[in-house]
């Protein structure tokens, strides 16, 4: 049976088509223009990308922020629920999942048997976001891709004095005019995300080892600074983290249907 | 005699001067590079607009983000005081002013003599302040002055967030997306602003006569949505309500030049 995971986050679409575990296809799109054609276009190129038609898809399971506008959904399931079914499928070790997307940190923790025992999501507050390294990223011209390689040669990271994110891009804009190396401020930045997901961890009790998927997960400098507050290893998956929530949602809807 | 009062705020630069208790000149503009040139360019507007030269003015008080990089200023206040005391320069009934900027917002509690008594402030969050207005109106597609016109025209405000600027954000384009009506999105908006507003107000005791000013305050949607979520009705100004700050400072500047005649000393 083929299931579809469309994961519906704060900046992008993440489709993941699944049969027997294993991906066929799967998409990324920014959300830009109008909402309905992003997903459209974005599941088109999904089937595409497995080779497969849509009569095939036996059933879709929508999940994150903007789950409640993918109309024909069969299913809805909570983002943790779909990153901790993506991890433990492929690590049943994992005992601890941090979803980490642009504006909300999604954390839970998992039984030996793969069961969601605790979770806790981040303050509605933009400060220490990937929202807000993106915003910086931007200004610095600096592509996604390079962030982590960028922010590794930093030696002083800058850290800032505001505590929201409104303000304290103004304040990046002023350093970066200042001379203060783009390097130093993503580093910066980076640390306070990593210190952020750390307070969540300390305040849930959850256990080593740590699993890191969204879209921060592609950054390997989060990872490290995280490992480095935490004093244990920090797990990355086998797949791009950023598709595990929607992939975990593709393996919940085939639970779900029986096969 | 002439006395001169500059806010240099984190948007907009204003200046006023006063003679015999009268303002005679007052300007406003969004802020230039430096503060100093910001000061320099509104205050030669005022005294364009009045006819006078700068060696005219008795005694020149800066107020602001930028009061201290005035060099012609010949003292400062800070901005809660010089609210405080322009306000009540305005009107003489006002008690307490809920002044929200460009940057930031405040609710400050005055005497009888437009001395401050207790103010509270929020400048380490943009929500809720003409920031955050400025942010949504743009995620809206419309001009900051129009949200306020948007928003006065619908009766049914959405639900968006009130805690973080880049959230309200969020919530608005999730409401574009399902296809919702801008007159309500921008409702929803105000509405969020003024209980933003009214959980700040909840941290002081209000003194009834209750105004507010600010550029924010002249968003007639978000005075709307204040007055109903805080229940009262506020005390009307006679000047312009961008102004109290740099008002504040000319009454200072004129109490200055007063102590300075009688003590004798600078």
């Amino acid at each position: 049976m083929i299931t579809a995971g469309i994961d519906i986050g704060t900046r992008f679409v993440k489709i993941c088509l699944v049969r027997e575990g294993r991906i066929l296809g799967s998409d990324i799109r920014e959300l830009n223009g109008t909402f309905q054609d992003v997903l459209r276009q974005s599941y088109r190129a999904a089937l595409d990308d497995a080779g497969i038609f849509g009569f095939q898809v036996r059933k879709k399971a929508a999940t994150g922020f903007g789950s409640n506008l993918v109309h024909r959904a069969d299913f809805v399931f909570d983002e943790e629920m779909c990153a901790a079914r993506a991890v433990w499928h492929l690590d049943p070790e994992a005992r601890t999942v941090i979803d980490a997307g642009s504006l909300f940190l999604n954390l839970c923790t998992l039984s030996s048997r793969g069961v969601v025992s605790d979770k806790a999501v981040n303050e509605k507050c933009a400060a220490g976001s990937g929202r807000f390294l993106d915003m910086i990223a931007g200004s610095l011209g600096i592509p996604v891709e390079e962030i982590s390689s960028i922010a590794a040669t930093s030696e002083t990271p800058y850290r800032m004095s505001n505590s929201c994110a409104v303000f304290a891009e103004s304040e990046v804009i002023s350093r970066i005019n200042m001379g203060v190396p783009g390097r130093d401020i993503l580093a910066g930045i980076l640390i306070a995300i990593a210190e952020k997901a750390q307070t969540m961890i300390a305040k849930t009790g959850a256990r080593p080892p740590v699993t890191v998927v969204g879209g921060l997960g592609n950054i390997p400098f989060f990872n490290e600074a995280l490992a480095r507050g935490l004093g244990y290893e920090v797990k990355v998956i086998s797949m791009d983290p950023q598709l595990a929530p929607a992939f975990g949602a593709a393996l919940n809807a085939a639970d779900r249907a029986g096969g | 005699m002439i006395f001169a009062g500059i806010d240099i705020g984190s948007l907009t630069a204003k200046a006023v001067l006063l003679r015999h208790g009268k303002v005679i000149a007052s300007h406003f503009e969004p802020v230039k590079a430096t503060s100093l040139a910001s000061a320099d360019h509104v205050m030669g507007r005022v005294l364009a607009q009045a006819g006078l030269r700068i060696e005219e003015i008795s005694l020149t008080c800066s107020t602001g983000y930028g009061r201290l990089e005035i060099p012609f200023a010949d003292c400062n206040r800070s901005e809660v005081s010089c609210h405080g005391l322009g306000t009540f320069f305005s009107n003489k009934s006002v008690r307490t002013i809920i002044d929200i900027g460009g940057q930031d917002c405040k609710v400050v509690v005055i005497d009888s003599h437009g001395m401050v008594e207790d103010f509270v402030m929020n400048d380490k969050c943009a929500a809720g302040t003409g920031r955050s207005l400025e942010i949504l109106a743009r995620t809206l597609g419309v001009e900051l002055a129009d949200l306020g016109r948007f928003a006065l025209r619908s009766r049914r405000p959405l639900p968006v967030s009130n805690k973080c600027s880049i959230f309200m954000e969020l919530d608005v384009m999730q409401l574009l997306y399902q296809g919702k009506r801008r007159e309500n999105i921008a409702h929803g908006i105000t509405v969020s602003i003024a209980r933003r507003i009214a959980s700040l107000t909840g941290k002081v005791t209000l003194q009834k006569g209750i105004c507010i000013s600010g550029g924010v305050s002249k968003n007639a949607a978000v005075v709307r949505d204040i007055e109903q979520a805080i229940g009262v009705t506020f005390t009307p100004l006679a000047h312009d309500p961008q102004l109290m700050g740099a008002l504040g400072a000319a009454c200072f500047a004129e109490k200055e030049y007063r102590r300075r005649m009688e003590g004798g000393k600078s």
